[in-house]
């Protein structure tokens, strides 16, 4: 049996604008999304932002209501049964808030674990082993306030696992960390399924899903594009080869005349510091290097390299051409 | 011995009140609400009854005064308890856990509403130092049973109010617009015998009200049966009660269907 199973699952989100002439608009987060997970994976959504990933993560957590289809967590209805569900998740939301900044990290997991009504007993032994976890033993008397970013992400991860649940839903965990912390996070998250504990990790980094997860699916716009194994999703670009050029500002007129190329399959844009990186993908072999700068004749370009994809070449192919989205 | 629910149960509210007085030590509102305002409600209100020469009200206005603060105190803090959890992004989290919320706000509204009896004795403090007045209780133990019985009565309001937290982020404006009719309307500010006979019922189902005739009458009355106050404030205080813990159940749903936890 499936330990999440979600079937045409909907949500739709009602805002208004303007003031005096009030418009109703519906915003679609899900849209018919079907899933089902088997316990001990570790299983990754993949999107860019507003993608559907937190909407989705927040209805399996049973604390969004969707708007039509079904979810079920352990095989119970995740909105008539979410009591008999929320004892046995945990939850660990990405960013800085999530804690009671005024109180020590010692203060907070003790909080949490009377609310999971744990017996005292067991909260004296567990709240030790969570902070040894996630190196957190020396700082745990201090207040949240004074923690560095991720500190605090570490100390959630410690709340999300304090009453030992079967299944852990991770939304973008590693969001805003510097590299050492993520890294250090992902071998807590990849330890963790290691142990036994079936995660549902949520991120827009390619690479944590490459690295970490058994399988993905790629959402975009509410929907699920494709669902498989991290290496199955990369063969869908085996066949390609990916340039990368690195220029000085180039004009949105070129990048569409690049991407008008016949064998251009996509352009993928990412800003760096005071450069553009393009990410040109197209099929191997083609060698197209010398037409690709023609086009981008004017514009300086600084470096130019031919690579083989990754997984992000294959979600920014699903994703579509606009690159990774908003 | 408990039975193990009953235990967790007491623990998780033991622990929201603690949890809420080590907020509020660090809070500069609280602190200021606690300290500043019974001063000035007290200088205002004192001063205007001997201005106008009816130094018997003396007595009337540190009560009432005492009792806008914690009326006050009890029902922002309610409702700050929620907009704090909102802004910590803690409160999808605690309503992800197996405790209702209910539960948690009844311990944390506790500790607010216990805190807050410091403003009735800031504002003694004001009219002994300030004013000179005599300020001698005559039945001090009512007093006591009184001033605690209407801080659980307000405890009980401040849920109903702090359920209008959970479904909007406005809620604030609500409350600060409610707070000068319930100063009126119970008695607090101008004594209800001056109010027009139709505000008697609105003034019946306002807690401040009872909690103001049983302080006074305790404080200068001799040999005065407070039994029926304090029924009418213990049958409040559980309607209260109950429609707070509807409204939150209410509330929970509304606000897993509004999907608006973490706007603030």
């Amino acid at each position: 049996m499936a330990i999440i199973a979600t079937q045409n699952l909907k949500r739709v989100f009602n805002t208004t604008t303007g003031v005096i002439r009030r418009k109703k608009k519906e915003i679609i987060a899900l849209d018919g999304v079907d899933l089902a997970i088997e316990k001990g994976e570790l299983f990754g959504v993949l999107g860019p932002n507003g993608a559907g990933k937190t909407t989705l993560t927040r209805i399996l957590a049973t604390i969004l209501l969707p708007t039509s289809g079904s979810a079920e967590v352990f095989g119970l209805d995740a909105v008539k049964k979410a009591k008999e569900i929320r004892p046995r998740i945990g939850i660990v939301f990405g960013g800085e808030r999530g804690l009671y900044w005024r109180l020590s990290g010692r203060d907070n997991l003790q909080y949490f674990a009377d609310l999971y009504r744990m017996p005292p007993e067991v909260t004296k032994k567990r709240i030790p082993e969570m902070l040894e976890l996630v190196g957190m033993t020396d700082r745990a008397n201090e207040r949240i306030e004074g923690y560095s970013r991720g500190m605090k992400q570490r100390l959630h991860i410690a709340r999300g696992l304090l009453h030992d649940p079967e299944l852990l839903f991770l939304d973008e965990p590693t969001i805003g960390l510097d590299p050492v912390a993520a890294r250090d996070l992902r071998q807590v998250i990849h330890d963790l399924n290691a142990a036994g504990k079936t995660i549902f990790l949520t991120s827009h980094y390619m690479f944590e899903m490459d690295a970490l997860c058994n399988r993905v699916a790629v959402v975009n716009k509410g929907k699920i594009l494709i669902m498989d194994t991290p290496s199955a999703l990369k063969k869908l670009v085996a066949n390609l080869e990916v340039v990368e050029i690195e220029c000085f500002g180039a004009p949105n007129e070129l990048i569409e005349k690049l991407r008008a190329h016949p064998s251009v399959e996509s352009v993928n844009i990412e800003m760096l510091d005071q450069t553009q990186l393009l990410q040109i993908q197209a099929p191997a072999g083609t060698e197209k290097v010398q037409e690709f700068l023609a086009i981008l004749n004017g514009v300086q370009v600084r470096k130019v390299i031919t690579r083989q994809p990754t997984l992000e070449d294959a979600y920014v192919k699903l994703v579509g051409k606009e690159g990774k989205g908003a | 011995m408990f039975p193990g629910r009953l235990r967790s149960t007491l623990r998780i509210f033991g622990n929201s009140f603690m949890l809420q007085t080590k907020e509020n030590r660090l809070s500069q509102y609280f602190i200021a609400a606690m300290l500043i305002q019974p001063v000035i409600f007290t200088l205002l209100s004192v001063g205007t009854y001997l201005y106008g020469k009816k130094p018997d009200f003396g007595l009337f206005a540190i009560t009432g005064s005492g009792l806008v603060g914690i009326f006050n105190n009890i029902l922002w803090t309610s409702g700050e308890i929620i907009s704090r959890e909102r802004r910590y992004e803690t409160l999808s989290l605690i309503m992800a856990t197996p405790t209702s919320l209910f539960l948690i706000l009844l311990g944390r509204s506790f500790a607010n509403a216990l805190i807050s009896i410091f403003a009735m004795g800031m504002t003694f403090l004001t009219g002994i130092i300030a004013f000179k007045l005599p300020l001698g209780i005559n039945n001090p133990w009512i007093f006591m049973a009184g001033l605690l019985l209407v801080v659980l009565a307000l405890t009980c309001l401040g849920l109903v109010f702090g359920s209008l937290f959970v479904l909007s982020r406005n809620a604030g404006e609500f409350i600060e617009a409610s707070n000068f009719p319930v100063y009126i309307l119970s008695g607090l500010s101008i004594p209800l015998t001056l109010l027009p006979f139709w505000t008697r019922p609105f003034s019946a189902i306002l807690a401040p009200t009872w909690g103001n005739e049983i302080l006074n009458n305790a404080a200068r009355a001799v040999g005065f049966n407070f039994w029926p106050d304090f029924l009418w404030l213990i049958g409040l205080s559980l309607v209260y009660f109950l429609v707070g813990w509807f409204l939150y159940k209410r509330v929970e749903v509304l606000a897993f269907k509004s999907g608006n936890l973490e706007t603030w």
